[in-house]
């Protein structure tokens, strides 16, 4: 485990260079501007902390936690409005295990800084041991409200009026029905979870189940797409699919002539797939495009994250790889 | 038929920053143009009803007329 990471010059929100903790706009948008201090005291071995973990298989051995501020100090607590994610140090169940704090972390800086995608506020932090975890703010009020946020394994099948999933064989296409049923704006929602779905392929993301996609309600009282969440370079850790749901985008996705020329996904199946959303090709020609834009900017913020130099060459492979298809 | 356009301004410009939208992609999802865009959340312009209809819609909103009681 590297000890050295948390002295590091560097945001470990914004990643930006010169600073000796978060910066401003770290604090402003993940904090409400209180001063917090990127370095937890203590260890979450203890009792306090068990307490506020959540139950769940959860991707590469990590551990979440709620956690709630405290006089400015995140703390463990079973009602808090952020999650921490810690891998703990007896972990060896993927590649890289400690690397997935820093690998979420960028993954999600980028999506924001590099592409304006809405995501969940989120920063590096780390217990005083050097170990580093992940912390984001999921839901805006504390003590949290359980009805602002609703995942999409919970809403799938609730209507006798709409063809009935599979959850075993969903694919993304199959979701569309709950986006129509739940959110009132149903093609801004439309756009953002194609957006959501596509970066996370396009940063080799293998883990976007159901309960991953989230909608959160809107002042009004009606929902929309939840802010992109629990993204990371999966591939950088372990093996997976390269479309996590297991009907891939649509139903015959496999079966057109790129895919059969190359047997992997490229541009032309997301067109399909936005089409079949209901999106016009002007718009997601514009959004692939934007994605292929940000190439250099991209590169430029890896070289800034918390993870190694071996890690950040999967990435970037990966990255650079698909974007190429998205050419 | 005249329509409010003055009063539904301030609903218009909170929902979609509600929804995190910006003017310009409000204006190519709906095929709306910029300009009418931006008119409509200042209350100016005299759009007509297909028109706002089309932002509504896209917005979530649905505009509904009822007899006056």
């Amino acid at each position: 485990m590297n000890r050295t990471l948390y002295n590091t010059p560097r945001c470990p929100g914004s990643l930006k260079d010169g600073f000796n903790s978060y910066n401003p706009g770290t604090l402003r948008t993940l904090f409400d501007s209180r001063k917090v201090f990127h370095i937890i005291e203590g260890s979450p071995d203890t009792a306090s902390w068990q307490k506020a973990r959540i139950e769940g298989e959860q991707f590469g051995g990590q551990q979440w936690y709620r956690v709630a501020l405290h006089k400015n100090k995140p703390e463990p607590h079973p009602a808090g409005n952020y999650i921490l994610k810690i891998v703990p140090d007896d972990s060896d169940s993927v590649k890289f295990p400690f690397e997935q704090a820093g690998n979420e972390h960028f993954c999600l800086q980028l999506a924001k800084q590099v592409y304006g995608i809405d995501t969940v506020p989120n920063a590096m932090i780390f217990f005083e041991n050097g170990q580093p975890a992940f912390i984001a703010r999921y839901y805006n009020n504390f003590p949290l409200s359980e009805d602002e946020i609703t995942d999409f394994s919970q809403l799938i099948n609730q209507h006798e009026t709409q063809p009935h999933v599979d959850i075993d064989k969903f694919s993304y296409y199959d979701l569309v029905a709950v986006i129509n049923e739940n959110v009132a704006a149903s093609l801004i929602g439309k756009e953002r979870f194609f957006t959501n779905i596509l970066f996370g392929w396009l940063v080799a993301n293998g883990h976007a189940y159901m309960k991953n996609i989230r909608l959160r309600k809107t002042p009004l009282g009606d929902y929309t797409i939840f802010p992109l969440a629990d993204i990371l370079c999966t591939r950088a850790h372990a093996i997976g699919p390269e479309i996590t749901a297991p009907g891939g985008l649509y139903q015959g996705d496999k079966n057109t002539p790129e895919f059969r020329e190359y047997g992997h996904y490229t541009r032309n199946e997301f067109s399909n797939f936005a089409m079949r959303l209901g999106i016009n090709r002007k718009r997601s020609d514009k959004i692939m495009d934007h994605l292929v834009a940000g190439r250099n900017a991209a590169g430029k913020l890896l070289d800034q994250a918390f993870v190694p130099e071996e890690v950040k060459n999967i990435i970037r492979y990966y990255f650079n790889e698909r974007l190429m298809r998205l050419k | 038929m005249e329509i409010p356009v003055q009063q539904l301004a301030p609903l218009l410009k909170s929902r979609r920053k509600d929804l995190k939208i910006k003017q310009e992609d409000l204006s190519e999802t709906t095929g709306v143009a910029l300009r009418t865009i931006r008119d409509l959340e200042k209350g100016l312009g005299n759009p007509s009803l297909h028109t706002l209809e089309k932002v509504m819609q896209v917005l979530g909103i649905e505009l509904i007329f009822r007899l006056r009681k």
